[in-house]
């Protein structure tokens, strides 16, 4: 080997490094060679084939979405996952519900299976999936086929990583405790666990955690809506008793899930989510979600830090979707180069999903690399036109 | 199979549920009105008894609420006192997702239960299609029947005599040996009285006879069952129901009951 000969393919140089595990960060370079992370360590500039400068950026590991709907084009709610998600920094993602036992091998055929970036689903307990959201996919209860589920979930273990039942009053009415029911036994059958999207549940919060199991994953955690997570402005006891248990909370933002009013106070008596996630949708994703970068952003902007989002954006994720064994969500040596570089942006204007709105920096991805390979980026969809 | 009405359905999901082992819960309706059985649907109970074996409901008003639970997609049971096949017909053409037959002592009991439940060829229940249950004719008499021989009524035997007229293998088992009913249910409180032990605290004469009666439905393939105060784990210790898929808890009254005195200890 001569002298000048770069050992390293490319070298993220100089940027703020976080260890996704713990949150702390250190300023270092992120050498990478071929699809992998060759080594972090200050001082690798000289040896990259090509150096980007990475100063005053965030270096992460690719981003991982715990819940998104990207079934585009045969669900209304479902949004193009290339153009919605890896063009803005997330390099793996869980479409949550939006496909159902009848309309999975489309998706697998047509969506999951040619992607370039990793897509696992939790699969809608309703065969039908949610496919229009004027009509609830449960309003026929038949429609949660036990058999048809579990078949599903044990033929694709590769993408079905848990289940998902809308628990809001539209979708299962006021009988929603057979349901639930019926979904805890058969998300226990196949030992994975139960997404449940709250938000106008026909019953307070509490009558759906007591029969929740640890595993479970409670989405819309800042929800506005009736009935939240807030009694009087203060976290209910309850909530705090879930998580002791092992229930967990993600933050899945919305068109309609998510409120500045419950997120700041339960930051403030620090209640966060264990899983930060958009809820992206063809419904959201040019405002008020927009990506997954703006979601993080937002919850920095109502108190809390980066040290904290991050690994609620990488190995939170990847752990609650089995994707912390393909290498997704830790930024290691040896392993794969999947990274995200985030850099502070410009103050703008961020809507919640309840018609409220604060004026932040945002976060930008400038980088994204998937499996060691450079993936364009696309800018904010929230700038006006013409910018 | 254009004639599976929700009575079908209801039974479809009730079988897989005790297929599968897992415990199916319900009560008995002994009140008039279609209210108890929103609740119990609400509250996620998985079936109810109508009871008209113990209760002052009549037969029309017991089918309407069976009518009512089939389009809730509640399943709803019948408990009788004896076989009268014209009124267990009445009962099923309403939406009933089965038959709990009371005091069964008798192989012949059972087999005149299956005789009234089932048509041609395996019993002798008169057809019609106009009833809801046949989803009043709107497929067809072939799709009707083979729904109903793919979907045929619960049949839950309840045991509640400290002995039988013939053995309990002999009532849960038909000449080929195969499966007779869906559910050997331990009528408790009928059985601790024939037992002798309404005064007494010794519950082990009952726990044995439970026991026989798991035994016996364990080794004709049938589901355990029986009735009990609560649903606890407690209590379920104390009447040897631990094992049993299909249990009847309290009933209407019962909760009611218990609601209204504590509201009154209360004040």
């Amino acid at each position: 080997m001569t002298e000048n000969a770069p050992r390293y393919d490319l070298v993220l140089a100089g940027g703020e490094v976080f260890d996704s595990a713990t949150g702390a960060s250190q300023v270092a370079d992120v050498a990478v060679t071929g699809d992998r992370i060759a080594r972090i360590a200050p001082g690798l500039a000289a040896d990259g084939r090509e150096v980007i400068d990475c100063a005053g950026r965030y270096v992460l590991p690719g981003l991982v979405e715990g819940h998104t709907h990207i079934f585009a084009e045969v669900s209304k709610v479902g949004a193009p996952p290339d153009e919605a998600h890896l063009h803005r920094g997330v390099v793996a993602a869980c479409d949550a519900g939006t496909v159902g036992a009848s309309t999975f091998a489309a998706f697998e055929s047509y969506v999951a299976g040619p992607a370039k970036m990793r897509l696992v689903n939790f699969l809608n307990v309703s065969v039908l999936g949610l496919i229009d959201f004027r009509f609830g996919e449960l309003m026929n209860p038949d429609t949660l086929v036990i058999e048809d589920a579990l078949a599903v979930a044990a033929d694709n273990p590769h993408r079905v990583r848990g289940f998902k039942i809308r628990l809001s009053e539209d979708v299962v009415g006021h009988d929603w405790r057979p349901l639930l029911k019926r979904s805890l036994e058969l998300s226990a059958d196949a030992d994975l666990p139960l997404m449940i999207h709250i938000g106008e549940t026909p019953e307070p919060l509490p009558a759906v955690l007591e029969m929740l199991r640890p595993g479970d994953v409670i989405a819309h955690c800042y929800t506005g809506k009736p009935y939240g997570i807030l009694a009087d402005g203060k976290v209910l006891p309850e909530v705090y008793a879930a998580r002791e248990r092992g229930v967990l909370f993600e933050s899945a933002h919305g068109k309609s899930n998510l409120s500045f009013k419950v997120a700041e106070p339960a930051i403030a008596q620090g209640f966060y989510p264990d899983v930060i996630t958009s809820d992206t949708s063809a419904r959201n994703w040019r405002g008020p979600v927009f990506d997954l970068v703006t979601s993080m952003a937002k919850l920095r902007a109502l108190g809390m830090t980066m040290e904290q989002i991050v690994p609620r954006v990488t190995s939170a994720p990847a752990r609650l979707l089995g994707l912390d064994t393909e290498g997704y969500g830790s930024l290691v040596e040896g392993g794969p180069a999947h990274v995200t570089v985030l850099a502070d942006a410009d103050e703008a204007v961020l809507p919640d999903a309840a018609g409220n709105q604060l004026t932040a920096p945002r976060l930008e991805p400038e980088v994204v690399l998937l499996a060691g390979e450079r993936v364009p980026t696309v800018p904010w969809r929230g700038l006006p036109a013409g910018n | 199979m254009g004639t599976r009405t929700g009575v079908h359905t209801g039974r479809a999901a009730l079988r897989e549920r005790l297929r599968h082992g897992r415990r199916v819960v319900g009560t008995f309706l002994k009140l008039p009105g279609t209210d108890a059985i929103e609740l119990a649907a609400q509250s996620g109970l998985d079936f109810v008894v109508v009871d008209l074996e113990h209760s002052g409901l009549d037969e029309r008003t017991a089918a309407g609420q069976l009518r009512h639970a089939a389009l809730l997609g509640l399943p709803a049971l019948v408990r009788l006192a004896a076989v009268d096949p014209a009124q267990i017909n009445r009962l099923l053409e309403a939406g009933a997702t089965g038959v709990q037959l009371s005091t069964v002592r008798a192989g012949a009991q059972v087999a005149a239960l299956r005789a009234a439940v089932r048509y041609a060829p395996v019993g002798r229940r008169s057809i019609s299609l106009a009833h809801p249950s046949a989803g009043y004719g709107a497929g067809g008499l072939d799709a009707y029947l083979a729904a109903e021989a793919a979907d045929p009524p619960l049949l839950v035997a309840q045991i509640e005599t400290a002995d039988t007229d013939d053995p309990l293998s002999e009532l849960l088992t038909d000449a080929h040996g195969e499966p007779s009913v869906d559910v050997a249910f331990a009528g408790t409180t009928d059985l601790a009285v024939s037992l002798g032990l309404a005064t007494t605290d010794d519950q082990a004469p009952l726990l044995r006879r439970v026991g026989e009666i798991a035994d016996a439905a364990r080794a004709a393939g049938v589901t355990l069952g029986g009735w009990a105060p609560a649903a606890t784990d407690q209590t379920l210790h104390r009447y040897g129901l631990t094992g049993a898929g299909y249990l009847v808890a309290g009933s209407d009254l019962q909760l009611l009951g218990a609601g209204l005195r504590q509201l009154a200890t209360d004040n």
